[in-house]
């Protein structure tokens, strides 16, 4: 297999609110010759987007060129970060007047966006760019009895024009990479629904309601546990529905884990990198690494 | 002590009242530490409280963290490591002035009570000290003009040069140079040749006198008025026969001090006025007088971070960045407040830095929310530009990259948390906070009212997208509400009030009547999650989400106007007030 190369984009939460998941996508990458490279990247600009076009479009812009000018392609396991870098582009693309006074700016110090590199989320590059079969071979412990049930993410599947990740109805990418770590995908209706992260903030009560509708569908449907590839929604799953619901009587609490984590498990990897300890809800009947 | 130290009972005494006056100061200033609320003013805890979490907080001392402790003093204080991780060039700088200024203090200034004690041959005049002495001042004054290259080259919003920063440079630059120029004086001055003479030396035969100023006019540089004498080498080598003898022993050769021996060469020609004047005596009392003067008002000059930036690592090398306790964070915010150096580093590597490129508030920049927070937690009235403030603290990913790169350990995240909860409670809360203040009919007739104070910016709007003015992005829609029934947040709405409010679909109905004044500040929009389901399932292919997002851009330049507008009014028209208050209930 051809080495790659990727700058990795880890996002803002991830160094300090979620390192297993970079430890973890580390650990999974590493097999199979995916080489991280770090740069030192701004915010993704999806915060600001709410009050600010142009320094949404600018944040994202400055990243895209950073990493154009290492002319690597961007690696980002954050759905978040993905569907934001990928908003930019197209607006780049699409708006010359936008795309020409952004790069007026860039341009003093000294980068530019000239849309030469792509940016990519890891499910993507574990279903694509390793490929299955080469995932399927890397499994050392199969995690059979585990009934997983995989949450997509707003941000990566839609709108689907711009992002192109996976069918935005009926993706199936998520599952077919559960099935390779031998975990039993489970179908769920909510499956493509927001997790309510993006509103926590901003609107507490909307944001848990959504949280809970997601939850309480997952545990109908006979999951074990859930199944993210994203900083925010994990955020959300695990550290927030640990400090918001435990108190709740309605809800059993649902543990999640990020996918890095159970592709790490099933390949036999240790937990000093997967940090499934760090996860605040823990799943019995998660094998211990 | 005596007043031999300073050979002037002036001095003497000058040394006292600055020594007085740094204690005092410094002693007032570490004290104001456990007085200044920065956060949440409600339930702020007593000073006493305060004290008591700090011993605890040096008691966890006795655990494995003494070795981050004890690295931190033995490393990364002395080695500077943590600016060494912004930069060499500023590191350099740095060390070079800390290095340079510590020692000449040390081995210099106090060599009565330090050198002295250590080395007990030691003499001023004598190498290496003299040489040191040269080595140590040059070291200063090249970080010092490294220091002025870099704020010239780099000024800007991330090294701004304010009072403090030109005082602490001019002193330094004063220190040093007086000192040079008065070794320089003191060299080619007849009179203190003359009284070395009479005190030190006997002459043994005639000439010794004649050849040893000969010598000393070549090798040292003075310059004596009348001389009898035709410099010849069988003078210049009885001279240096007697300088041998006689001097040496407390005079190394001037070549070794390799700043003011040059220097003095240059004032030469200059010698007899400058000998007229005194000027050594001068520039003694200049050199003593400037060192005081940085003495006395150390505590409240740049001169603190010298007392609070040890402070500041050492506590950050003993804490949890993430876990501050609660009552111990009081005292370490306001300490850290007095340990920032306006250094720039934390806004040059800060993540929203490209947002304050974008949209130019100063206040985005966490070296000017730094200040802020000082600015809040002092002042008891409210700033002119709490707005701006408000809006760019929480304009903020929480990333923790400026306290990583901190060269000071300043634990910025907390203070960002901290000022967030002090301004929410000020009533200066998020965006998504003080849109609520109104409801969308409210916003909607407060545009009307308020019509002058967003005009101006709408003259902008639709810059690179119009698409909420622009009736061929939304006309096509069939009101067929697919994208209110995919909408989760419709959906999960459960407060009676809010589920009357408007939906996605009645949102482009609104943009079809030219209705946007009332859409922009109606819940929906602000609630979006930003899922894109309805964008994703409209089957007109309407940009609907693309279209609350522009919707909330707009609300927010104008919102942010009127705002403004009428905490102004608020605040100038007290007779108003009231009814300003009614307003916004
Ligand atoms: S907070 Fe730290 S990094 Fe920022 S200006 Fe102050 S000392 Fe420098
Ligand atoms: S925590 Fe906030 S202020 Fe600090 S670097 Fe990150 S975005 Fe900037
Ligand atoms: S789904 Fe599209 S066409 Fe239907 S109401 Fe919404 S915006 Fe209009
Ligand atoms: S993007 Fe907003 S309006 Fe559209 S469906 Fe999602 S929450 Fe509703």
């Amino acid at each position: 297999m051809k080495a790659m190369k990727f700058a990795f984009f880890k996002g803002c939460k991830i160094p300090y609110y979620l390192e297993q998941y970079e430890t973890s996508t580390r650990a999974v990458l590493k097999p199979f010759g995916v080489r991280l490279v770090d740069l030192e990247f701004n915010c993704c600009g999806y915060p600001n987007r709410d009050i600010h076009f142009e320094s949404f479009v600018f944040s994202a812009a400055r990243n895209l060129a950073i990493a154009e000018k290492k002319r690597l392609d961007i690696l980002t396991p954050c759905k978040c970060c993905y569907g934001t870098l990928k908003y930019a582009q197209h607006f780049l693309k699409e708006n010359e007047h936008l795309r020409g006074d952004i790069n007026k700016e860039l341009a003093r110090e000294g980068l530019a966006w000239r849309g030469k590199i792509a940016v990519k989320h890891i499910l993507t590059v574990l279903c694509d760019d390793i490929g299955l079969p080469a995932i399927y071979a890397s499994i050392r412990s199969p995690l059979g009895n585990l009934s997983i049930a995989p949450h997509y993410g707003c941000h990566a599947l839609r709108p689907s024009d711009i992002v192109h990740f996976d069918d935005p109805l009926a993706p199936s990418i998520f599952e077919d990479l559960i099935s390779a770590t031998g975990a039993k995908p489970v179908e769920w209706p909510r499956r493509l629904d927001c997790c309510g992260n993006p509103l926590w903030v901003k609107n507490r009560g909307i944001s848990l309601s959504l949280m809970r509708a997601k939850i309480t569908d997952a545990a109908e449907s006979g999951a074990d546990c859930l199944c993210t590839a994203c900083t925010y929604c994990q955020i959300q799953f695990d550290a927030i529905q640990n400090a918001e619901m435990s108190e709740d009587s309605r809800i059993t609490p649902m543990p999640s884990v990020l996918y890095t984590q159970l592709l790490g498990l099933s390949m036999g990897l240790p937990e000093r990198v997967l940090g499934m300890k760090r996860n605040h809800i823990q799943c019995d009947k998660m094998p211990r690494a | 002590m005596t007043t031999a130290l300073l050979g002037s009972k002036f001095l003497y005494a000058c040394l006292y009242i600055a020594l007085f006056a740094c204690v005092c100061g410094t002693i007032f200033r570490m004290a104001r530490w456990f007085f200044i609320t920065t956060g949440p003013v409600a339930g702020a805890p007593s000073p006493v409280r305060r004290g008591l979490a700090v011993l605890k907080g040096a008691a966890s001392l006795l655990s494995l963290k003494i070795f981050g402790f004890l690295h931190a003093l033995l490393v990364g204080i002395p080695f500077q490591t943590g600016i060494l991780r912004t930069g060499f060039s500023r590191w350099a700088m740095h060390i070079c002035i800390f290095w340079g200024f510590i020692l000449l203090l040390l081995m210099h200034a106090l060599d009565e009570l330090v050198t002295k004690k250590i080395f007990s041959d030691y003499f001023s005049t004598l190498d290496p000290y003299q040489f040191l002495r040269n080595l140590f001042g040059v070291m200063v004054l090249a970080g010092v003009c490294m220091a002025v290259y870099r704020r010239i080259r780099h000024r800007g919003p991330m090294l701004e040069t304010r009072r403090a920063d030109r005082f602490a440079i001019a002193l330094l630059s004063v220190i040093i140079i007086t000192g040079f120029a008065m070794e320089s004086a003191k060299m080619i001055s007849e009179s203190v040749f003359n009284r070395m003479m009479n005190d030190f030396f006997a002459g043994e035969s005639a000439g010794d006198e004649e050849a040893l100023k000969a010598y000393w006019s070549e090798e040292y540089g003075t310059s004596f008025r009348t001389r009898h004498y035709t410099v010849n080498p069988t003078l210049l080598a009885r001279g240096r026969a007697v300088n041998e003898q006689s001097c040496a022993s407390c005079h190394s050769p001037a070549r070794s001090a390799f700043v003011s021996r040059p220097l003095a060469k240059l004032m030469r020609p200059s010698a007899a006025r400058l000998e007229e004047a005194g000027a050594d005596n001068i520039l003694y009392y200049i050199h003593v007088l400037a060192c005081l003067l940085g003495l006395a008002m150390l505590p409240f000059t740049k001169f603190f971070h010298v007392i609070s930036d040890p402070i500041a690592i050492l506590v950050s090398s003993i804490t949890d960045k993430k876990n501050t306790g609660r009552f111990a964070a009081l005292p370490r915010r306001a300490m850290e407040l007095d340990a920032c150096t306006s250094c720039g580093t934390c806004s040059r590597h800060c993540s929203v830095e490209p947002v304050y490129r974008m949209m130019g508030n100063r206040h985005i920049l966490p070296m000017e929310k730094l200040r802020d927070v000082r600015a809040l937690s002092a002042k008891k009235e409210v700033p002119e530009d709490i707005r701006s403030i408000s809006e760019g603290a929480f304009i903020c990913t929480s990333c923790f990259r400026c306290t990583e790169v901190c060269p000071a350990g300043i634990n910025l995240q907390d203070q960002w948390n901290a000022s967030r909860e002090l301004l929410s409670e000020k009533g200066h809360p998020s965006p998504h906070e003080w849109i609520k203040d109104f409801r969308a009919s409210e916003w909607s007739d407060l545009m009307l009212k308020h019509e002058s104070s967003w005009k101006e910016i709408d003259t902008i709007k639709g810059k690179y997208y119009n698409l909420t003015d622009d009736s061929d992005v939304f006309a096509p829609c069939i009101q067929c509400q697919t994208c209110t029934n995919v909408c989760p947040v419709v959906a999960a709405r459960t407060d009676p009030e809010e589920a009357v409010d408007i939906t996605p679909q009645k949102i482009m109905n609104l943009l079809r009547l030219g209705l946007n004044n009332l859409a922009m500040g109606s819940r929906m929009v602000w609630d979006c999650t930003t899922c894109y389901q309805c964008q994703e399932h409209c089957p007109q292919g309407i940009r609907v989400t693309e279209i609350i997002y522009e919707l909330k851009n707009r609300a927010y330049d104008h919102f942010k106007n009127i705002d403004r507008t009428l905490r102004q009014a608020d605040v100038h028209e007290d007779g108003e007030k009231s009814r300003q208050t009614e307003e916004r209930k």
